[in-house]
Order: structure tokens, then C-alpha cells, then sequence
């Protein structure tokens, strides 16, 4: 509790002096966009070391504004995580940015500061606001390639859906802070506790869930989603899907476990009809897909209809496999952005058509997005295997054996398509040119080091198992 | 002893062959198939070691290492093996290792083949071994994954519908068993995972009747469908057509095992009530199994859906085995995965063989092939007895076996299965007769037949154990009979306790039973 403001904000304040730093080179200096995205992810890879500091650290600063637990913790290695791959996917994109990739990469890391204090914030207000500094960001990112007709359509979508959602979670803010009196989480769990609520509070509450619903694109709020990842540039695209997902789901579980509680209001059932219904939406709708992106964009829909099994249920435990999902998820599908922001590089095309014979153009390419789609598939010994085991187990123990049930088919749906991705890359013979590859040193070690990752955890699953059990206890 | 910590190495053996194999550079193709061959030759060897080394007067864990693993769930590293474990670990020992011999026709992209292989291999092991739940799930599920590239990228006609079609079916029998694995965990209270704990636990009655009797058809449908349990057995001839040669050899010798091995390790152990109860309804679809399974084959042209139909016939008995639930049956059960997954291999050896020189399997096209490959036509000859249940074979010992059991519980159903022994010996011998007699044809004269030590070693060696077993079957059944044992005397405490016929399902076969008699008689009549 003695910890001081500074040691409490040390990886916020290191991406702040990141950020001016990066702001200062790019105006001051004529250093190549190359070279600043590359000083951008060593500073950010560096920044990790100020959150293996803060890792133990309990404490709240900004009078009890902002606090660091476990969860925070946690929340925040996935924000970075993702924050760091994102750039390494738009060194990639380079070229398509011409010369305002420092605008990209400063929006992604003004990104990443929004979802750090989210992660740490504790009232509505302020949820409200860093979740929305964090979209601010993403709505100009989707937009950010001028000329491109399908990248501002997504923009604007975007854009437009999303203040229709952001108003609504404030106007449900303002039903809850009309009856609780408060915006304070501790001090709205007790009105939220008591036997008796006003349906004004329990209105509100419908309108903060269709607010976050939207930002983690469960049904039935997911229908931007697909249009929007296939317009907005790659780089982008994976942000969107791993550290806003993310941000969607730091919101929900800090409004249902902090703000609500997990026995009041009976919202469980509500979360459980809302997670299988995502996980049919996504799935089946990702079956007649032919775009990369878009199937993608599919696929993560499903993947959130699996990240709210586990907050259906209720529990630490659900929690727990919750958490351990999304990092296993951030690992696998930023493995899988990766791979593609370089295949539709020397491809030229992101149809799912134009990854035929992948597999002799780069087999290093090919096996990573391979094991990455089997990790997303949730096949054993990797990574995602054992967050599906976890929100399984999480539903089967809270009774839902239904929801189980219908998590375990579309585990098999998913596998089709996912399936029919590995029969183009390895199936089929290459359509046209089929010269090889060549990757550059830091995808390379990038790939390498995920695919390990995802083995490693999915053999290994102890110490992330244990991190994820630790953030869990937090709410409890 | 040397056996002590034995067991994990079937597993870390293969995947270090895998990442070894990763290792070496694409051009050095016969440098990969060597050390495949060597490491699949070394687990062999291990197996053949346990084997022996395999106290067959005790019925229960043996060779056992343990380990915690993630404790707070009470997942633990922990393997072993009981005589069903040690027959099976020999089975896949052989199989594999000629698997890995005949491999030597993969002529494209041999590094990504082998490491697979080694792949499908290590996890196959992995559930022979595993004695924690989690464990079982984890290697069983990954063992159906590298088929799906096998089939996909080295098969022949059809195959990426086969593949597909192949990892689904399997893999949705997976999940669903999932379902029911972890309702078994959370239902136990004992928050582990650990086989051992919960078998013991069983047999004082932790499962409630009413649990057992929902749970256990979502392990033995959902592990059916790997054992190609009529209706879900649609996937498994095309798969086996398409595969390559090795693949169809594991897949019909070894992974169709799993299903069986799976259901008498988790449902007859855990949920003996559930069992009972669902047991009468499995026997009567394993007759289907055997009837339709014959039929289907009596009327391929294909060699490779000839005895993928007899394979998907053949499981009828081993289902019909473990239906029966009683001991003679079980050890039978037990004993004709062995025999049976030794004569699918070969006979998929042998029609790569075939294959690979005539590249066809189409019955009418070939003829007369004895005249050429006379070796491979006597190997060929002995696997179509040892699969018509030929007295002198193993597989005629495990089949008497399931029948003598099964007939004390099902006998108008055994006299059914009895009946699909002859169709099998009329599809057999037909196929034998076409392909290796009669006039040959003049397209096929330039045929090698197999010469070399090592090309013969597969066929041969797979044959020998056939008649091995089939002369001396008590070496397999003095290892399988305690566990066996030990394993239904949950049963007969149950037997003793309840009365004999009170699920509905047994109620409902007795009156099949009475409808056949009296279709019987009824036709009498007429003809009268």
C-alpha cells in the first residue's frame, strides 16, 4: 500500500516518455519511418520490463482512482503484448503508409496508454473515458489509408456505430450514478448487493452491457465487426481483434464482478444466452467466407462467444479460464496477423484463394500460421487447447452442460474452416508465381518465438494458469 | 531395474525423432527415413522390454511414474500400464515400426511426412500410457490432428473430402467425450484428474446411478465414433482409401483401437451402472457393424474399401465384446484388438505394396499377381485366413473368445455376429482369388516382388506374430486376464446387488429377441 505514485504508474509513465520520445524524433529528426518503428518496439519491448517490476505491487494511487492488482497486471502484459506485435505486423505494412507511418505508430501506442489505464481504472467515469481514448485512436487507424474506398467505409462504420454504442453506455452510466449515487465501483456493488434495486439501476445496467456488448462484438451487437476488419489495414485489424477485444472484456468483467457482483442481479443466464448465440453467429458465419480477413473477423466473434463461457459461469474459475483464453487467444491470433500482413504482401491478394501452395512458397510461413490456426482451433498440446478446456470445465461446473455442449460442436465448426485454410496452403499447388519467400530477420524471430509460446504454454500451462488464478482473485 | 521409468520414453522418444527430424536438411531424404526407422525400431524394442518385463500375476499398475503437474486442478503427469496397456503398447510398438518401414514410397516432402508421422505416433502412445485424465484427452485429441495433413497432402483419390470428413467425425466424438470427461471430474468432487484415484473411488459408488446413466453415453458414442461404431462409422472406409500406406496401417491397426481401449479404461471402470445400461443398445449396433459392414464389402471393387468395410465389420466384435460385459468377452475384446489391428496393417501393407507398383487397387484390373510377387501374395493369402478367423491365427482365438462371452448374454445377437464370419471368409477369399489367381494379366508381368531382407521385414514380421499368438495365445492372455478381472469385479458387485434385467434397454433387446423368434416361426408357418 506504501508503494508511491510513481513506482504504482511506472509502465504508464514509460509509455508516456515512449510516446514523446517517438513524437520528438519524428518532428525534431530525420530518422527513417523504418528505423522509428523499429525504436518504437524496442522501447516497447523494454517497457515489459517495467511491468515485471510492478507485477508484485499492490496499491492504489489518484485517490484509489487507479489501482494495480493482478489483474491489471495481467491485462496489461496482453495490451503490451498485443501493442508490440501490432507494430511488428505494421513494420511489415511499411509500405503502404508511405510517409505517415509515424502517425500509425503513435496512434497504436496513444492506444495502448488508454487501454493501460483502463486496466487499472476503478470508477465508471474513468472506464468510460480510457475505453474511449483507446477507440478514438482505433476509429482514425481504420481509416488511415486515404485512397483506399473499403479502409474508409470501415472507418466510418466504425465511427458511427461506435458513438451510437459509447452513448449508450454513458446514458446507462448516468441511470446508474441517478440511483446508486455513486460512480465508484465499491460503492455501486452495495446498492447492486441489496435486495431490492430501482429498475432505473437495472436499466442502466442493460445499457452498459449493450455498450460493452458492442465493443466485444457479442451477438447481438456484431455486426460491424466484419466489414470493419476486412477494411481497416492488417495491422489494425489485429489491434482491433486482440487489444480492443481485450478492452471490451477488461470493461465487462470490472462492471459484473466489481460493479455488480457475481451472485447479484442474476445476470449469469443473461451472459450464458448471449455467449452461445456469439459462438453460433461467429462460427457459422465464418463457414462461407473467402476474404482472410474477414473470416477472421468471424472467427473472433466465435472466439467471444468462448471468452463469455467462462464469465457466464460466474466464478473465480470462469473467470480464470476467461483470462487464460484471452491470453492464449492474443498469442495465437496475433500469430496468425502476422502471418498474414506478410502473405498479402507478396501474395497481392487477401482472398483465402490466393494462400494456395503457401506451404512451398514458405514453409516457415505456412507452419507458423498452421500451428496458429490449431492453437485458434483449440487442438492440444497448444495454447488455445487449454483456455477451451478451461471455459469448458467453467460451464460444465457452474451446470451449464447446454452451453458445453454447444461450445464443443462449434469447436468442430471452427476446426472446418480453420481446416479449410491448412488444405489451400498444403493441399493445393501454388496458382501462379511460386518463388520463394523471404522472410526478414525480425518476423522471423517474431514467429519463431510465438510458435514456441504456443507450444510452450500448451505443454507447460502452470505458470500462466497460476498468473491468470492469481488475477482472478483480485474480484474475488 | 532398468523398466522403472521406462513408460514416458514411448512418448519423448517419437518427439524428439520429430524435432530431429526438423533438424535435418530437406535433400537428405534417406538420412529422415533412417532415423524414423531407427526410433520407431527403438520404441519396439522398449515395448517388446515392457512386455516382458510385465508381471502378469498382478492386475494392477505397473511401470508407474508420476509427477505433479498444474496441482491446483489436480492435473498430474502420471503413466502407467496395466495388462490391457502393455498388449496395446505392443501392438502400436510393431505397427508402427513397420508403418515407418513401408514408408519408403513417400517421395514427396519427406521431412514434414516424418515428423507427422513421429507426431501421430508419440501421441498414440501417449493414451496407451496416460493414467491422468487430462493426459488421455490431451494426446487423444492429438492424435487425430496430424491425420488430417497425412491423408490431405500424401493420400490418393479423394482425399481432401476423406481428410476432412475423417478429422471431423473424430474429432466431434472428441469434444463430446470432453463434455462428458469433465462432468465426470466436477461430478467426483475429488478435483483431480487422476484415473487411479477415481477408479478406486468408483468402486465404492461415487458416481450416482442417475449421473452414470447420461454420462456414459457421451464417452461411449463419442469414443465410438473413432472405433467406427454403426451409424458413425461413415468416415472411416474413404479415409482409409485415400490414406497413405502407413497411415491406413495405424489407422485401422492402432487408432480404431483407441475407441475400445477408451471406452473399457474410462466407461467400464468409472461408470459401471451407465454400462449396464447402455450396453444392450451398443450390442445390437455392433450387429449392424458386422451385417453391413460384410455386406458393404462383399460389394467393393476398391482392394482399400474391401477391407475398410471388413475393418469397420470387424470392430462389430470387438464392441460386441465389451458389450457382453462379462470376463471371457473382455479378455477376448482385448485380445482381438491385438490380432485384429496385426492383420488390418498388413493387410494395408500389403495392398500398398500392390499399389505402389501396379498403382491401382481395383480388383478386376489385377489378376493372376501370384505368378510375380509370389511373397507378397502368401503374406497376403494369411491375412485374408487370419481375417476369415482361421484356426492357427490369433484372431481366430480372440473371436471364439467374444463369442463364448458374449453368447451367456447376447445369444441370438452372437449367432447374428457368428454369421458375418462367413461373409467375411466369402469377401476375403473372392479377393484373394481375383487378384492373386487366376488368368494373369500380361500388364502385370514385370512386377518385383519383395526381395531385400528389409522390404520383406514388415510383412514378415507381422505375419509370425499372427501365428505366434495363434499358437501360444496364453502369452498375450496370462497379461490381459488379471486386469480383465479385476476390472469387472465392480460389475459383479453391481450384478449381486441389482436385479438381473431392469433397464429399459435390455428390456427392449429381449423383445427383439422375441420378434426374431417370431419372424422365425411366422416364416415357418408360411412355408408350411
Amino acid at each position: 500500500m506504501t508503494s508511491s505514485f510513481w513506482i504504482l504508474l511506472a509502465p504508464e509513465t514509460g509509455l508516456i516518455a515512449l510516446i514523446l520520445l517517438v513524437l520528438g524524433l519524428d518532428l525534431f529528426t530525420k530518422l527513417d519511418q523504418a528505423k522509428l518503428i523499429l525504436f518504437s518496439i524496442l522501447g516497447l519491448f523494454l517497457l515489459f520490463g517495467t511491468l515485471v517490476f510492478v507485477w508484485p505491487l499492490r496499491g492504489n494511487a489518484l485517490n484509489g482512482l487507479f489501482q494495480v492488482h493482478a489483474l491489471a497486471t495481467f491485462l496489461k502484459f496482453i495490451f503490451l503484448g498485443a501493442g508490440l506485435l501490432t507494430l511488428v505486423i505494421t513494420k511489415e505494412f511499411t509500405k503502404n503508409l508511405g510517409n505517415r507511418a509515424s502517425n500509425f505508430i503513435l496512434l497504436i501506442l496513444l492506444s495502448v496508454l488508454g487501454a493501460f489505464f483502463l486496466a487499472s481504472t476503478n470508477d465508471l467515469i474513468s472506464l468510460f473515458i480510457t475505453i474511449e481514448w483507446m477507440t478514438l485512436s482505433l476509429y482514425i487507424l481504420t481509416a488511415f489509408l486515404r485512397t483506399d474506398a473499403y479502409s474508409l467505409e470501415a472507418g466510418t462504420k466504425y465511427l458511427v456505430m461506435g458513438a451510437f454504442s459509447s452513448a449508450v453506455f454513458l446514458y446507462g452510466i448516468s441511470f446508474i450514478y441517478g440511483t446508486a449515487g455513486s460512480i465508484r465501483f465499491e460503492a455501486i456493488r452495495e446498492v447492486a448487493s441489496s435486495a431490492h434495486q430501482s429498475p432505473l439501476f437495472l436499466f442502466g445496467f442493460l445499457l452498459i452491457l449493450s455498450g460493452i456488448g458492442f465493443k466485444i462484438a457479442a451477438f447481438p451487437f456484431q455486426l460491424w465487426a466484419p466489414d470493419v476488419y476486412q477494411g481497416a489495414p492488417t495491422p489494425v485489424t489485429a489491434f482491433l481483434s486482440v487489444a480492443s477485444k481485450t478492452a471490451g472484456f477488461t470493461a465487462l468483467v470490472k462492471v459484473l464482478f466489481a460493479v455488480i457482483g457475481p451472485d447479484a442481479l442474476n445476470w449469469s443466464a443473461v451472459i450464458a444466452v448471449i455467449s452461445g448465440a456469439t459462438l453460433l453467429y461467429g462460427n457459422l458465419g465464418a463457414l462461407a467466407q473467402t476474404n482472410m480477413k474477414r473470416l477472421f473477423a468471424y472467427s473472433s466473434i466465435g472466439h467471444a462467444g468462448y471468452l463469455l463461457m467462462g464469465i457466464a459461469a460466474g466464478t473465480s474459475f470462469g473467470l480464470q479460464g476467461t483470462l487464460f483464453y484471452l491470453a492464449a487467444y492474443a498469442i495465437s491470433n496475433l500469430t496468425a496477423f502476422l502471418v498474414i500482413v506478410i502473405a498479402n504482401e507478396h501474395l497481392g491478394s487477401g482472398e483465402i484463394i490466393a494462400y494456395r501452395g503457401l506451404a512451398k512458397k514458405s514453409p516457415f510461413l505456412a507452419g507458423s500460421f498452421f500451428i496458429a490456426l490449431l492453437s485458434l482451433g483449440g487442438i492440444p498440446p497448444l495454447v488455445g487447447f487449454f483456455g477451451k478446456f478451461l471455459v469448458l470445465q467453467a460451464a460444465v461446473w457452474k451446470g451449464y452442460l447446454w452451453l458445453a455442449l454447444l461450445g464443443a460442436a462449434n469447436v468442430i465448426v471452427s476446426l472446418y474452416y480453420y481446416l479449410s485454410v491448412i488444405k489451400e496452403m498444403y493441399f493445393k499447388p501454388p496458382v501462379q508465381n511460386a518463388e520463394q519467400i523471404q522472410l526478414g530477420i525480425l518476423p522471423q524471430f517474431s514467429l519463431g518465438f510465438l510458435v514456441a509460446s504456443m507450444v510452450g504454454l500448451g505443454i507447460f500451462q502452470a505458470p500462466l494458469f497460476y498468473f491468470a488464478h492469481a488475477a482472478a482473485q483480485t474480484l474475488f | 531395474m532398468i523398466t522403472h521409468s521406462i513408460v514416458p520414453w514411448f512418448v519423448f522418444i517419437p518427439l524428439l525423432t520429430a524435432g530431429l527430424i526438423l533438424l535435418i536438411p530437406n535433400n537428405r531424404s534417406r538420412l529422415i527415413y533412417r532415423v524414423s526407422v531407427a526410433a520407431n525400431a527403438l520404441t519396439l524394442f522398449l515395448a517388446v522390454v515392457v512386455f516382458l518385463n510385465f508381471d502378469s500375476h498382478q492386475s494392477g499398475w505397473q511401470f508407474v511414474v508420476h509427477r505433479p503437474w498444474v496441482s491446483a486442478l489436480g492435473i498430474s503427469y502420471h503413466v502407467g500400464l496395466d495388462g490391457i496397456g502393455v498388449v496395446m503398447v505392443l501392438l502400436h510398438g510393431l505397427l508402427s515400426f513397420c508403418g515407418a518401414c513401408v514408408s519408403r514410397s513417400i517421395d514427396r516432402n519427406i521431412k514434414l511426412y516424418f515428423t507427422l508421422y513421429s507426431i501421430l505416433v508419440a501421441s498414440i502412445f501417449g493414451v496407451f500410457t496416460s493414467l491422468d485424465i487430462f493426459f488421455l484427452y490431451l494426446f487423444y485429441e492429438m492424435a487425430v490432428i496430424p491425420l488430417y495433413p497425412l491423408i490431405g497432402i500424401w493420400g490418393s483419390q479423394n482425399r481432401e473430402y476423406a481428410a476432412m470428413k475423417l478429422t471431423l467425425y473424430i474429432s466431434l466424438g472428441a469434444v463430446l467425450a470432453l463434455v462428458g470427461l469433465l462432468s465426470i471430474y466436477l461430478a467426483s468432487g475429488l478435483q483431480t484428474f487422476d484415473l487411479v484415484v477415481l477408479s478406486e473411488q468408483a468402486k465404492t459408488g461415487l458416481f450416482s446411478r442417475q449421473f452414470q446413466l447420461w454420462c456414459a453415453p457421451l464417452l461411449i458414442f463419442g469414443f465410438g465414433v473413432i472405433a467406427s461404431l454403426w451409424p458413425f462409422h461413415s468416415w472411416s472406409p474413404i479415409g482409409y482409401a485415400a490414406a497413405p500406406t502407413a497411415v491406413s496401417m495405424l489407422h485401422a491397426g492402432v487408432l480404431k483401437k483407441l475407441g475400445i481401449f477408451l471406452i473399457i479404461r474410462l466407461v467400464l471402470t468409472l461408470l459401471p451402472e451407465g454400462a449396464r445400461f447402455w450396453m444392450p443398445l451398443v450390442a445390437v449396433l455392433c450387429i449392424v457393424n458386422i451385417l453391413y459392414g460384410a455386406w458393404a464389402a462383399m460389394a467393393q471393387n476398391d482392394m482399400k474399401f474391401v477391407i475398410g468395410f471388413a475393418s469397420v465389420s470387424h470392430m462389430g466384435y470387438a464392441f460386441l465384446g465389451i458389450a457382453a460385459l462379462n470376463q471371457i468377452a473382455l479378455t477376448g475384446t482385448v485380445f482381438f484388438m491385438f490380432a485384429h489391428g496385426i492383420m488390418a496393417a498388413l493387410c494395408f501393407a500389403l495392398i500398398g505394396y500392390i499399389y505402389d507398383q501396379t498403382h491401382t487397387r481395383i480388383i478386376p484390373e489385377l489378376g493372376g499377381l501370384a505368378k510375380q510377387i509370389p511373397f507378397i501374395a502368401v503374406c497376403f493369402v494369411m491375412a485374408a485366413f487370419a481375417s476369415s478367423g482361421l484356426p492357427g491365427f490369433a484372431n481366430f482365438v480372440s473371436e471364439i473368445l467374444i463369442f463364448f462371452g458374449a453368447w451367456e448374454t447376447y445369444p441370438l445377437l452372437t449367432v447374428l455376429a457368428i454369421f458375418g464370419i462367413v461373409v467375411t471368409a466369402t469377401y476375403m477369399l473372392r479377393m484373394v482369388r481375383h487378384v492373386f489367381y487366376g488368368a494373369p494379366n500380361p500388364h502385370w508381368e514385370k512386377l518385383k516382388d519383395a526381395k531385400a531382407l528389409m522390404i520383406k521385414l514388415p510383412y514378415g514380421l507381422l505375419v509370425a506374430v499372427l501365428l505366434v499368438f495363434g499358437f501360444w495365445p496364453s502369452f498375450l492372455l496370462n497379461a490381459i486376464r488379471p486386469t480383465t478381472e479385476a476390472l469387472l469385479e465392480t460389475h459383479h458387485s453391481i450384478f449381486l446387488t441389482q436385479a438381473k434385467h431392469d433397464s429399459a434397454l435390455s428390456v427392449g433387446t429381449r423383445q427383439l429377441s422375441h420378434l426374431a423368434h417370431y419372424l422365425y416361426h411366422g416364416s415357418r408357418k408360411e412355408n408350411a
